[in-house]
């Protein structure tokens, strides 16, 4: 008995055939990167998502600015104030927008129709969002993040995580805001856009077929 | 300038909170306000029509 294929003897059969084929027959280019949309997307509900992306860029590029710099020149040039108030409030935008996304799709069941994946992806991307800027607020360096970091304390202690995710460990809060959380957050944002465009935006309610597709 | 300190209002000190009486509820103003301006922005992109480019009439 042998497991053993050798390439080229079934293609189909190689896991790089497999995910080429899962990944390119959702998502034909046309479908990637379309220059149609559905007339029910006329409308400025549906500007909240892209927003909240333009926001996420902003932050990501103001913030690989800050981290080339560092806290001292954040908290004592004018430049570093301008950058440093352009991460806080980008993210504060990011949130506005991300809030009226999520009620405009939860308010239109944008479930429906086999979206399961792209409402949860958002779900996922929610949460990513909220550690990832709770961390940026530890970080922060100044009075605020040290109140911060002591109240929230006591409350991770109460639910027993303290010991794992120690808010009073700058070094782990760093990291985890530099690295690990905007990696997550990114890679959700991806996977996240990349379900609206193999399901296509939700018709409203009453006006989809039984695909879940706009009738 | 100024006038938009005031509008803030001091940042330096602390912040101004409201309680609801006979609940356990407050909020900063702050936050208040943002929630605020969250359900207007709502309200508002169901409602202000989009401008439809090189529509057909």
């Amino acid at each position: 008995m042998s497991t053993t294929k050798s390439v080229g003897q079934t293609p189909s059969t190689l896991w790089t055939a497999r995910l080429r084929n899962k990944f390119f027959g959702g998502l034909p280019p046309e479908r990637l990167l379309p220059d149609k949309q559905p007339a029910y997307v006329a409308s400025w509900i549906y500007v909240f998502g892209v927003l909240t992306i333009a926001s996420l860029l902003i932050i990501i590029a103001s913030g690989v600015w800050l981290s080339f710099e560092g806290p001292l020149w954040w908290h004592t040039s004018n430049v570093g104030h301008f950058v440093n108030s352009i991460h806080f409030w980008s993210v504060q935008l990011f949130f506005f927008s991300m809030a009226i996304h999520l009620w405009g799709k939860f308010w239109m069941s944008a479930w429906r129709g086999g979206r399961s994946r792209t409402w949860m992806t958002g779900v996922l991307a929610f949460l990513a969002s909220i550690g990832t800027a709770f961390t940026g607020y530890l970080v922060q360096t100044n009075f605020d993040s040290q109140w911060i970091a002591s109240e929230a304390k006591d409350g991770l202690n109460s639910v027993g995580i303290g010991a794992w995710f120690n808010v009073l460990n700058v070094g782990q809060a760093l990291l985890l805001h530099v690295a690990a959380l905007p990696l997550i957050v990114g890679l959700i944002t991806i996977i996240h856009v990349l379900q609206v465009r193999r399901r296509g935006v939700v018709p409203p309610v009453g006006f989809e077929d039984s695909s879940g597709d706009a009738a | 300038m100024n006038a938009l300190v005031v509008l803030a209002g001091n940042l330096s000190g602390p912040g101004t909170y409201i309680k609801i009486p006979f609940t356990p509820i407050q909020i900063s103003v702050g936050n208040l306000i943002v929630i605020a301006a969250m359900l207007v922005a709502f309200v508002a992109a169901l409602i202000i029509p989009f401008p439809h480019k090189g529509e057909d009439q």
